[in-house]
């Protein structure tokens, strides 16, 4: 991390010493500044501006609605707790009309993007403290058969990742090499195939960043960005700059045919604008979803313009930024829908026919400045996606695992603002966005640091020095229930299932000096009314794991049994670090070190996002370290010799 | 009044700008300019629009100053301002180019060149990645302001921020202005 720092500072440096033009030097700016008539300090009875008024009236308005709406709809349910009740639930009138969500013409879009860029600049961003979100989202492995497949958060949905195996190949993205490699696996054995090398184009105005990839029968779907950036030439001819291109992100996916693993054939590229956000395979279709931040630009998508009715105007109101998705059948190689939606900063959460769409904004409510959430959803089949409802929640999801759909019901766990601190929710949704259950006020002052759903039951963690773990009950949609709340000191970042009975999750512990340490827990959840923690390890001192930031870093083998997780323990001046990746099983009732491999030589840099990423074939393991060299390491599980090393 | 602080100070002369004294605005003006253009020229690379930018950005926030509810937030205000009107003046231009730098006034030509090669560098990574390090480097402010500055994730920015820097890291290197 110091490399950070060092690098921020030549930067500084690198400007330190340009030339201030003249016309805004401090003299010349004051005498604009007295000369100018046009410029004069608004009285402070003006302001606050009128549209601020009409919005904080508004505010005012729905909460009067809210609480009488309330009362004379849902006295009859107790648990339904309307005391500062946070959402308005939809009368028939002020039910969203689903049809008006696209827009109807190019005009119509230019007009709202014109608005939003209108209050964006009235200066309004003022901000108060720092709020810190984390991102949290701990990947188990789900295995079956004899290798290890991508942790993904809903089974039979895949998600992209920088590490991919089909039982017998390992297939590794290289962002920071612009490559890619295929080695066998070859019980250990290792024989590197071939690789696929993306050139280096940064003269021409191009710079390439590989992201991740999907394994879809015979091919290999590679998504990265493409950034384009403008040269210039100076023609000395006529004494003027020819510009070349223009600034503007582009998200290409490329798929090759890898039925011969040692000649990877590329068959089709496709792009569409923005950065690459993040992304699903459902059979044989890729669902890319990319921002595109604009001020007045439609999207592309094949570099063609998007049509504006397949724009939706609606979704969140305070945002300028485009969400791309289209769809691409990978084995014909072509593009089959494409929707867009104004959003801001997005979590994605895709089951079987739906696709979920948290976008979190900053709004001005309350005389100040909170995180609202618009969940938007998108039924999708066979590569068809249609945006069909949306609803606004106060605060702001911790990651895609705060989001769970279970029989047609959406569950979410948020964490908003009282006029004091911080509070959590979890709400119940139908199948078209409407609140049927909530709980508020929960673990006030804390926030969510994890969460997990499955079946009927609910598992949130909360923080703010003790970690309360809730488990709920969610068997009824109109009645969701707290079932117990179990405190241990430090916090869960990730929580998943470890089998029938136990939960497991991965965090820190912070000590009063604020030294951080990675800890491992175990939770028994065969009752929900007495969660335990059944046992805990603490690793080493100011250790951290990608693990709890990427759910794909994880493993968990049921099959095995085996908990997988590497482990950083940053140097100082004196000490270089360490660099592991751990194994660990549970039998009866306790952790039991697996094995603990010595990663330094597999890594450029001990730093936990260059951790290395592994997968289980058979009786191996194969450490890869995906970030920057691609080398690999062979074991046999359970022998901490190694058997085979690639590059 | 005697005030101890720079800090202090910076807000005392907030609170006489908010009641119309254009010298102490010219002062606070005076305390950030150079950090406003800086950071306007590596974000938008050309040095006449840099130049509007910051000189858009001190009339807006001169003409609105009294909507700044805590003084002590001005630094961060007026940064947030300039965001805004280099993604305006970046998306209404229609190529962004890098800029022609006009250099004096150095130690050696070796530092000048090595300066050089690192703006360009620099301006060689996507727009968002520009913000994102540029606040960061020049209005010192932390992942969280910058996610709420920008309408990112801290998270989003805090991936960015690796991202670029590691791609700087790799590009300088490559050119022997740093070493591993």
């Amino acid at each position: 991390m110091s490399n950070i720092k060092d690098i921020e500072n030549v930067v500084k440096d690198a400007y330190s010493d340009v030339k201030i033009p003249l016309t805004i030097d401090p003299e010349i700016m004051k005498e604009r500044l007295y000369k100018d008539d046009d410029i004069r300090v608004k009285s402070f009875r003006i302001k606050p501006s009128r549209s601020r008024y009409v919005r904080m009236a508004a505010v005012c308005a729905i909460i009067v609605i809210c609480v009488i709406m309330t009362s004379v709809s849902f006295t009859s349910n107790d648990h339904w707790n309307p005391v500062g009740s946070l959402v308005k639930n939809d009368s028939d009138e002020e039910k969203e009309n689903i049809s008006d969500m696209y827009a109807s013409s190019y005009e119509e879009i230019y007009e709202v993007l014109e608005k939003i860029n209108e209050q964006r600049s009235e200066l309004e961003k003022i901000y108060e403290n720092s709020i810190s979100l984390e991102d949290t989202a701990a990947v188990g492995a789900v295995s079956s058969e004899s290798f290890t497949k991508t942790n993904v958060q809903v089974s039979g949905i895949d998600e992209a990742d920088v590490i991919k195996t089909d039982g017998s190949y390992i297939y590794n993205c290289l962002p920071f090499d612009n490559r890619i490699t295929i080695v066998k696996a070859n019980n250990g054995k290792m024989k590197k195939m071939s690789e696929i090398v993306y050139e280096d184009t940064v003269s021409d105005g191009k710079d390439i960043w590989l992201n991740e990839m999907y394994l879809s029968g015979n091919n290999l779907v590679v998504i990265r960005n493409t950034y384009n950036y403008a040269t210039m030439d100076f023609d000395y001819a006529d004494s003027k700059l020819d510009v070349v291109g223009s600034d503007k992100t582009e998200t290409v996916v490329d798929i090759y045919d890898i039925s011969d693993k040692s000649n990877p054939v590329k068959k089709s590229s496709h792009k569409q604008d923005g950065y690459y956000k993040s992304s699903r395979m459902n059979g044989n279709y890729l669902y890319l979803f990319t921002d595109y931040s604009t001020y007045k630009d439609i999207p592309k998508v094949e570099d063609k313009i998007m049509n504006y009715s397949d724009i939706c105007i609606t979704g969140c109101p305070e945002s300028n930024n485009f969400l791309v998705m289209a769809s691409y059948d990978v084995t014909q190689g072509k593009v089959c829908d494409e929707k867009s939606v104004l959003c801001g900063d997005e979590e994605f959460y895709v089951t079987e026919n739906n696709i979920y769409i948290a976008s979190q904004e900053l709004k001005y409510k309350r005389k100040k400045y909170e995180y609202t959430t618009n969940i938007i959803k998108a039924t999708y089949s066979n590569g068809e996606m249609d945006i069909v409802a949306k609803k606004e929640i106060p605060g702001y999801i911790d990651s895609q695992f705060s989001l769970d759909e279970h029989n047609s019901y959406l569950r979410l766990v948020i964490t908003y603002d009282t006029k004091k601190t911080t509070a959590n929710a979890l709400f119940v949704l139908d199948d078209k966005l409407n609140i049927t259950g909530c709980i508020e006020n929960l673990a006030k002052d804390e926030r969510i640091y994890s969460a997990r759903f499955y079946g009927d039951y609910g598992y949130f963690v909360t923080y703010k020095q003790v970690d309360p773990l809730f488990a709920v009950d969610l068997s009824d949609p109109h009645n969701p229930v707290i079932k117990s709340e179990l405190k241990i000191p430090g916090f869960s970042d990730y929580l998943q299932r470890y089998d029938e009975n136990h939960l497991f999750g991965i965090g820190y512990i912070v000590d009063d000096s604020g030294n951080q340490s990675l800890k491992i827990s175990m939770f028994d959840i065969s009752n929900p009314e007495n969660v335990t923690e059944v046992d805990n390890l603490l690793l080493d001192k100011n250790c951290y794991s990608k693990a709890t930031e990427d759910h794909r870093a994880l493993i968990i083998d049921e099959e095995r049994g085996l908990i997988g997780f590497s482990s950083t323990i940053y140097g100082d001046y004196s000490t270089d670090g360490e660099q592991y990746y751990n194994f660990y099983t549970f039998n009866n009732g306790k952790f039991e070190r697996f094995a603990k491999y010595d990663c330094k030589n597999l890594s450029q840099q001990i730093d936990m996002y260059f951790a290395p990423r592994a997968v289980i074939i058979g009786d191996y393991v194969y450490l890869t370290s995906v970030h920057d060299t691609g080398k690999m390491e062979s074991y046999k599980l359970g022998k901490n010799k190694v058997v085979d090393k690639v590059k | 009044m005697k005030k101890n602080s720079a800090a202090d100070e910076l807000s005392y002369l907030v609170k006489l700008s908010k009641e119309g004294d254009k010298e102490a605005f010219s002062m606070l003006y005076e305390y950030i300019y150079m950090d406003l253009y800086r950071y306007a020229l590596s974000v938008l690379k050309n040095p006449y629009f840099a130049e509007d930018a910051v000189s858009e950005t001190v009339l807006s926030a001169y003409n609105s100053i009294s909507n700044l509810r805590k003084n002590d937030a001005f630094k961060s205000w007026i940064f947030v301002i300039l965001t805004n009107k280099c993604k305006k003046i970046a998306s209404t231009t229609m190529n962004s180019y890098s800029g022609l730098f006009q250099d004096d006034g150095y130690n050696s030509m070796k530092d000048a060149c090595d300066r050089m090669i690192v703006r360009d560098a620099f301006s060689e990574l996507d727009m968002d990645s520009r913000i994102v390090v540029g606040l960061s480097v020049f209005a010192g402010f932390t992942s969280a302001e910058i996610a709420v500055a920008t309408g990112k994730k801290p998270s989003s920015v805090r991936s960015i921020k690796r991202r670029a820097l590691s791609s700087l890291r790799e590009n300088l290197e490559r050119s022997g202005i740093i070493y591993e």
